[in-house]
């Protein structure tokens, strides 16, 4: 539906463009190429009648050449009543709320910036530590646990790869409780 | 200066008890004045005791926001450090832990000390819990002593300390009425002054005062006086007032009345000795709990505590009648 | 008017025009889905994220069939642009997600700012070492809410126990 309207636009467009540059003179005239006797030719003038037919849209709009224009300068309170109309205007957001985190503002939704700084440069630590353990550049195939200088590894994070990280573990650093809900359920 | 005061001669210690009043009529609204005028004084005496400007150094330990404040000795309280580090921490906190004991938010600080803020939604929130629960029980007083007309005197008597899963704080007040039962409507506009009170953001003023003061303070009221003696610590006694309210309480309070979110008057019962028990219910800010939920907890609440509570603490010697129960 | 409206509305097609043509959507969605298998957390466009997010589950479901499979091995090759995560993706993910059905993604929203205009967006296999960005949910048994509710409980099992009680003498 919308390539078949696309294409009728196309051609519309095609054939005002056309009809534009036969107005100035730019375009051969629908009709015959040859030189037939009895054919008009606008820039060569007719041969028998003395009034040339205006031809393409200008034959529309009683020969002047017309287009859209503003008549008269739109007062201020009309200006204004279009450029502030409310649904132009930024509008407030009033889903924020603190953090219970960090106590930052964050948007419903979304995550909070603050915490995701904060947890983003940690993430960027480990990643660089995994990467020093890939020495032949290939990703190892083991699962990865995060061992922090006083915590202890449990029985079942044993046989992982363990990436040491030398600092104490930050407060906020939570294995996320839905993945242990989750695998045990 | 109050009326009252011309009344009363200030250096006699007495208790001034309706039979032998003057023409002058004793009202709550009166006396509310004469005690912020004493209270008033005694701040501004107290303030002007601090003569020097020493500085203190007193150190953030939360989870977030570490940092070090230069605050001043005396003068500065953990609600102008939180000033310093955020608005949440001013708008959330209830309570400030300093070197580990709880204190009052509006409380000076008086040493290099470390700080911490306790909010309702921490993983230890007892603390703060319990600092609520004893507010909203001033809260509920405050409402008490304004909700009566002129023609009532209400006497403040007691403010019982309950465990939180009971479900309710109680006051109880001394109304000079016999067999007055509230209805529906009266327990709606007292639930509605607290939350006016709310709505108010008034913040839990702190001040320790000599006992002699709070007496005089107190002299239109014999459980107040009689509750002076009990709780004079180390030759002092802790007043606190939000807004016009003044009381008398030994510990920590939570730090403004806007942290309060829904507020009801349960039920209001008479006791033997004449007093009238204030059982009411809150839920702090933040909190959400279903209209079906809360219903239930009200009407919990609304169940009539008979028994002699009067030693603070976790007391079983409640009696519930069964038939009030089902 | 009624004709410009037809143009935008898109009328039940659910797959993003992403880079500009087929192949080039394609392309786009092996990348973000090879950095997944690789980091299992990448921080991208959320429209690239959000159409990835089906590419890497079903990718996974493959997984799941075997590295014996031909057509399994076939969809890994194609869809895994460094060959050297294939075998972490069956022997690794595929084995993870084992005893789950579906859902082996997670994203994230993060906030437009004036540092960062663009809407982005955090995708993340479940099960990644890396910190939680999910807040924990902050519902304490301690909490003042649940002891109210908790004393109702209280009260409503001491009830019930009277009433059993009452019960066989009735």
């Amino acid at each position: 539906m919308a390539t078949s309207l696309l294409r009728i636009f196309h051609a519309a467009f095609q054939n005002v463009e056309i009809r534009l540059l036969q107005a100035f003179g730019l375009h051969p005239p629908p009709g015959p190429a040859l030189a037939i006797p009895g054919c008009h030719h606008p820039l060569q003038g007719s041969q028998g009648s003395d009034m040339t037919e205006p031809s393409g849209l200008s034959s529309l709009l009683g020969g002047v050449f017309l287009m859209a224009a503003p008549k008269h300068r739109q007062s201020l309170e009309r200006r204004h009543k279009r450029q502030r109309h409310p649904d132009k205007l930024i509008k407030p957001k009033e889903n924020l709320f603190p953090c219970p985190e960090c106590g930052s503002m964050m948007q419903e939704g979304f995550l909070c910036i603050n915490c995701y700084q904060r947890i983003k440069y940690e993430t960027d630590i480990i990643r660089q530590k995994i990467k020093e353990t890939e020495t032949d550049g290939l990703a190892s195939t083991a699962e990865t646990v995060v061992r922090y200088a006083d915590e202890t590894i449990t029985e079942s994070d044993k046989s992982k790869r363990v990436i040491e990280m030398a600092r104490k573990k930050p407060h906020w650093f939570t294995k996320d409780m839905y993945d242990e809900h989750w695998k045990t359920s | 200066m109050s009326r009252l005061k011309s009344l009363i001669v200030p250096s006699v210690r007495c208790i001034v008890h309706r039979r032998y009043c003057s023409t002058e009529r004793v009202t709550n609204a009166l006396v509310t004045e004469y005690r912020n005028d004493i209270f008033e004084e005694e701040k501004r005496r107290q303030q002007g005791m601090v003569r020097r400007l020493e500085k203190i150094e007193v150190v953030h330990v939360g989870p977030n926001d570490p940092g070090t404040f230069i605050m001043n000795k005396n003068l500065s309280t953990p609600y102008h450090c939180a000033m310093h580090i955020s608005e949440t921490y001013t708008k959330y906190s209830v309570l400030a832990m300093v070197n580990g004991e709880p204190w009052d938010m509006w409380r000076p600080l008086t040493e290099d000390c470390e700080l911490s803020f306790v909010r309702f939604r921490d993983k230890h929130p007892e603390e703060a819990n319990k600092s609520y629960w004893r507010s909203c029980a001033l809260i509920l007083g405050a409402v008490m002593e304004t909700a009566f007309k002129d023609t009532i005197y209400v006497q403040l008597a007691r403010a019982l300390e309950l465990p939180i899963i009971k479900g309710m704080f109680v006051y109880d007040v001394d109304l000079g009425l016999k067999d007055w039962t509230p209805t529906n409507e009266n327990l709606r506009s007292l639930s509605l002054s607290a939350i006016t009170m709310k709505s108010k953001d008034l913040p839990f003023e702190r001040l320790e005062v000599d006992p002699s003061l709070a007496l005089r303070l107190f002299q239109h009221n014999e459980y107040k006086q009689r509750e002076v003696e009990e709780r004079v610590r180390g030759g002092r006694v802790t007043l606190y007032r939000m807004g016009k309210f003044i009381d008398i309480h030994d510990g920590p309070m939570m730090s403004k009345s806007s942290l309060v979110s829904m507020f009801t008057v349960a039920g209001i019962h008479e006791l033997p000795g004449g007093l009238y028990r204030v059982q009411a219910i809150s839920l702090p800010h933040d909190f959400y709990l279903h209209s079906s939920v809360w219903n239930k907890l009200v009407k919990r609440a609304s169940v009539p505590l008979v028994g002699d509570l009067s030693t603070a603490g976790v007391d079983e010697s409640w009696r519930e009648t069964k038939s009030s129960a089902a | 008017m009624r004709l410009s409206l037809m143009l935008l509305i898109t009328h039940g097609k659910r797959q993003r025009k992403l880079g500009g043509g087929k192949p080039q959507r394609l392309n786009i969605l092996r990348r973000v889905v090879t950095g997944l298998v690789r980091h299992e957390r990448i921080e991208s466009t959320y429209a690239q994220c959000d159409e990835a997010k089906f590419y890497a589950e079903r990718l996974i479901d493959y997984a799941k069939l075997g590295n014996t499979n031909a057509g399994a091995m076939r969809i890994a090759d194609y869809w895994i642009t460094e060959k050297d995560l294939i075998p972490k993706l069956f022997e690794t993910l595929a084995p993870r997600f084992a005893e789950h059905d579906g859902r082996y993604c997670r994203l994230y929203r993060l906030p437009v700012t004036t540092q960062n205009t663009r809407d982005m967006a955090v995708l993340e296999y479940k099960g990644n070492p890396y910190p939680s960005l999910r807040p924990i949910p902050k519902n304490h048994p301690n909490s003042i809410a649940n002891i109210l509710v908790e004393g109702l409980r209280q009260d409503y099992e001491k009830k019930m126990e009277i009433d059993m009680k009452d019960q066989p003498a009735a």
